[in-house]
């Protein structure tokens, strides 16, 4: 045997591992070097190189939801390319990705749209490098454009079977004129769009490969630590740094934004560093705000007489106060505070020196941190750079700018690069919660089962108001993000009326998860199981009669309930739950039939039926992923969700006292998708609203119990 | 101090009362292993010390200096160990930030246990995934435990 196994030196150590300065991050999981000199960008969504790797440049934030993979896929299609070439890099700077449907002059992932706004511009721009690669091997093989077509990653001559690859095309391409309106190829003629394609970051994200945020490596970096004010509208009052600044590898203790930052050479210095500080806060602007009394105050506004009235159609009221041969039922709902809870806490990188402001941050909204971080630094926001990186979770959390405003100011005053990693603590305390709202539901059912009039009471705050309040002017007054699943309701009820009572927020508050659809959806979808069960009507029938007139939506309800076995006979021992919903807004109709048993008094899911009605689906193998996440989402939230307050202040603060489901507890989810349109619509949040209410059906099915206050752990089945 | 990391020893300076996950990741640069609470309750940033699954958030460095790390780097020599393969095979991740963690339990699980019950991955896998795919999770454990 030879002696002892050699030590190591560092350097060749890491050499081994890659170290490289990141300035791209790429879908390959290798690093993006700052130049590569054979590559031509042919636009500003692709770059072939001349050795014929396609790289498709996308703007959309990749934040689990596979719209990476998916653009990539129709780029790759129009284009022509070879899959196996093809990879992506995320790009920011340039006015192309900008949202060109729903956000003016933003580069914003948000809203399920990425597919919806990116598709046809992304189609054009492969559309015109393929022409310019075609011209060019037009020339090469002195070929009528007519005999020419680009497949497979090259250009072949229909009739000679002569053939020219991409790569050695590149460099001529790129000196013709770009083609203004290209011709896009036909849907039938697309070889990997709708088809389930496997994810282009799988590899790197299962090798460990894949930059996120906290991964970011920048030289000379210091990395900080930050507790920002517990309370909501509160600031420092007093600092203490004494000891923390005798520390190890401390660089310095800063002010930042209603907090404090520790900067040190290694992030476990800055934390323990920051643990010495002693603050003082200030008071909050809602000091006195509980759980407790934020609930109170929500069902006592369902009857303030100033609500604001979003829907009056019909005559609604007249129905309800009459009765007559009507059932008519009045509940009170309310649902709480919910948190985001990414996988990956807020964080975010910044390099300030001289003429340079450059951010790292896995952000869902590059242009207002670019915004926020010239507010704070003063400089013109166009020459803050941003790197986008992959994300460990959005779900809506993502478009805030705290944390790169944090990186920006420290690196600005310590003259190095910064990294702001959030513990998870102040993740959990610091988020833009899913506000807590409350909702009167009032209805009337026919003996036969035909709902005749509906009113909902939502009381909540603007969740626009508090965030964009252009948007409500907009719509004349009414805050959408507040009141949607109730005032587009694809029922048809003749008597229908919605308003709105706008109260306090309380807390900093965002966009969660499928927003408005997330509380709305819940309160009418349990409500008309209420409805039915009032007057013994089947909960199918009931929808059923409501969805006549949209042969798409009885589709997807009909199949939902079939394969949940709804139709015919039941095993005693199962119960099963429907929810329903469909929307304009993201093209879609969905229905979910939760199976429940109750074993031993404890609640057991089976599982979860969902199917969906998306129009067209790019990639099925993303679209069943992103259903099955979006209802566990739903499902987590409305089982154990909890957000409390206690003196303007969040209670929890990690997974260990906000409960989420873990593979223990999650039922299988089973999905089947219908391509009912000739689009495609939104998927990434749609799986949502639904799960909470065919839950919460389910339980009465089950157990006679109507659960009418969320989370269903706080009544003792879970 | 001295530390063993897949296979290879290595000087690291930093502080003996340091979790194992900041050295692996901030120190040594190996970004596999993720920070998801700090309190080892997510199961982001699991590793292994001879082998057995540990969370590397609770694990100071001065409790590894006798051990074999060993990080989802180091799991396979092309990284084409059976349960990456079925994890690619399957589609798993989404945004991905879990899932390493989640190959390396498994990975430890299937040595100890071949042919686990879906009660014993239930009870043994107690990693959050925030985005939900616990439904493929299940599908690629069954494929890597054949």
């Amino acid at each position: 045997m030879t002696g002892q196994a050699a030590v190591l030196d560092r350097r060749t150590f890491l050499q081994g591992v890659g170290t490289a300065l990141v300035v791209g991050v790429s879908s390959t999981g290798k690093p993006v070097r700052a130049s590569t000199a054979s590559a031509r960008d042919l636009n500003a969504f692709l770059r072939v190189s001349e050795d014929g790797k396609v790289t498709v440049l996308i703007g959309q934030a990749e934040i689990g939801q596979g719209t990476s993979t998916g653009l990539s896929m129709l780029v790759a299609d129009e284009l022509g390319a070879d899959w196996s070439t093809v990879s992506y890099e995320f790009a920011t700077g340039r006015p192309e990705y900008f949202h060109p449907v729903v956000y003016q002059n933003e580069q914003i992932t948000g809203g399920s749209v990425s597919i919806v706004g990116f598709a046809e511009p992304m189609r054009k721009a492969a559309a015109a490098a393929r022409e310019m690669l075609i011209s060019a091997a037009a020339v090469q093989l002195n070929a009528p454009l007519e005999r020419l077509r680009a497949e497979d990653g090259r250009v072949s001559d229909r009739e000679t079977g002569r053939s020219i690859p991409f790569g050695q095309l590149v460099a001529q391409a790129v000196r013709l004129p770009a083609p203004s309106d290209p011709p896009l190829r036909r849907r039938e003629d697309l070889k990997l769009v709708g088809r389930p394609v496997r994810r282009l970051d799988a590899r790197s994200k299962v090798e460990g490969t894949a930059v996120f945020g906290f991964d970011v490596e920048v030289p000379d970096m210091a990395y900080a630590a930050v507790r920002q004010a517990p309370a909501f509208g509160a600031d420092v009052e007093t600092l203490n740094d004494a000891v923390a600044l005798e520390m190890p590898g401390v660089i310095g203790v800063h002010r930042i934004p209603n907090g404090i930052a520790v900067v040190a050479e290694q992030y476990w210095q800055a934390v323990t560093a920051l643990e010495s500080v002693e603050v003082t806060w200030s008071a909050g602007t809602a000091e006195h705000a509980s759980s407790q009394k934020v609930t109170e105050s929500l069902i006592a506004a369902l009857d303030a007489p100033d609500a604001f009235e979003v829907v009056a159609q019909g005559n609604a009221r007249a129905v309800l106060a009459e009765g007559s041969d009507a059932e008519v039922v009045t509940s009170t709902y309310d649902v709480p505070f919910l948190a985001h809870a990414t996988m990956e806490p807020m964080n975010a990188t910044a390099r300030v020196a001289d003429d340079v402001v450059e951010l790292w941050v896995p952000t869902q909204a590059p242009t207002l941190d670019q915004i926020a971080v010239g507010e704070a630094l003063d400089v013109d926001p166009a020459r803050v750079k941003v790197h986008l990186t992959y994300a460990g979770g959005g779900f809506g959390r993502r478009g805030f700018s705290e944390y790169a405003v944090q990186a920006a100011l420290l690196s600005k005053s310590v003259r190095r690069p910064v990294k702001v990693l959030w513990s998870r603590e102040e993740d959990m305390r610091q988020d833009y919660y899913r506000p807590a709202f409350a909702a009167k539901m009032r209805g009337a059912i026919t003996r036969d089962g035909q709902i005749s009039a509906l009113s909902a009471t939502v009381a909540g705050p603007g969740i626009w108001e508090f965030n964009r309040p252009l948007m409500v002017e907009v719509f004349d007054g009414i805050d959408h993000l507040a009141v949607e699943g109730t005032n587009d309701l694809r029922y048809s009820v003749e008597n229908l009326h919605v308003s709105h009572v706008r109260t306090e927020p309380n807390l900093r508050i965002g966009y969660w998860r499928s927003i408005g659809y997330s509380h709305n959806t819940h309160f009418v979808e349990s409500f008309i199981d209420e409805l039915a069960s009032s007057v013994d009507a089947d909960p199918y029938e009931v929808r059923r009669r409501l969805l006549t007139h949209d042969p798409r939506s009885l589709a997807v309800l009909e199949t939902a309930a079939r394969k949940a076995g709804w139709f015919g006979e039941r095993p005693s021992d199962r119960h099963l739950g429907l929810a329903f919903f469909a929307t304009e807004r993201w093209q879609c109709r969905v229905a979910q039939v939760a199976d429940v048993s109750v074993i031993d008094d404890r609640l057991k899911i089976n599982r979860i039926v969902c199917v969906a009605d998306i129009g067209q689906a790019i990639n099925p193998l993303s679209v069943e992923a992103q259903l099955q996440g979006a209802v566990l989402y739903g499902l987590s939230a409305a089982l154990y969700g909890q957000i409390d307050v206690e003196n303007g202040e969040v209670v929890q603060s990690s997974f260990s006292d906000y409960r989420v489901l873990t593979l223990e507890d999650a039922p299988p989810v089973e999905v089947t998708l219908i391509e009912g349109g000739d689009a495609p619509g939104s998927v990434g949040e749609i799986g949502t609203p639904c799960a909470g209410p065919a839950l919460i059906n389910a339980v009465f099915a089950a157990t006679g119990q109507r659960i009418r206050s969320l989370p269903l752990s706080k009544h003792g089945l879970v | 101090m001295k530390l063993r990391v897949n296979g290879r020893s290595v000087e690291t300076s930093y502080d003996p009362s340091t979790p194992l996950l900041w050295v692996l990741r901030d120190d040594l640069k190996l970004k596999g292993a993720k920070y998801g609470c700090g309190i080892g309750v997510c199961g982001a940033c699991t590793v292994h010390a001879d082998g057995q699954a540990i969370r590397s958030c609770i694990t100071y460095l001065e409790d590894v200096t006798d051990t074999e790390i060993t990080t989802i780097e180091g799991l396979s020599e092309d990284a084409d160990h059976t349960v990456l393969r079925a994890w690619i095979d399957h589609d798993v991740p989404q945004c991905g930030y879990c899932q390493t963690g989640f190959i390396m339990e498994t990975a430890a699980l299937l040595n100890e246990t071949p042919r686990p019950t879906e009660e014993e991955i239930a009870w043994r896998l107690t990693n959050v995934c925030r985005c939900g795919t616990y439904d493929r999770i299940r599908a690629a454990i069954k494929q890597a435990a054949g």
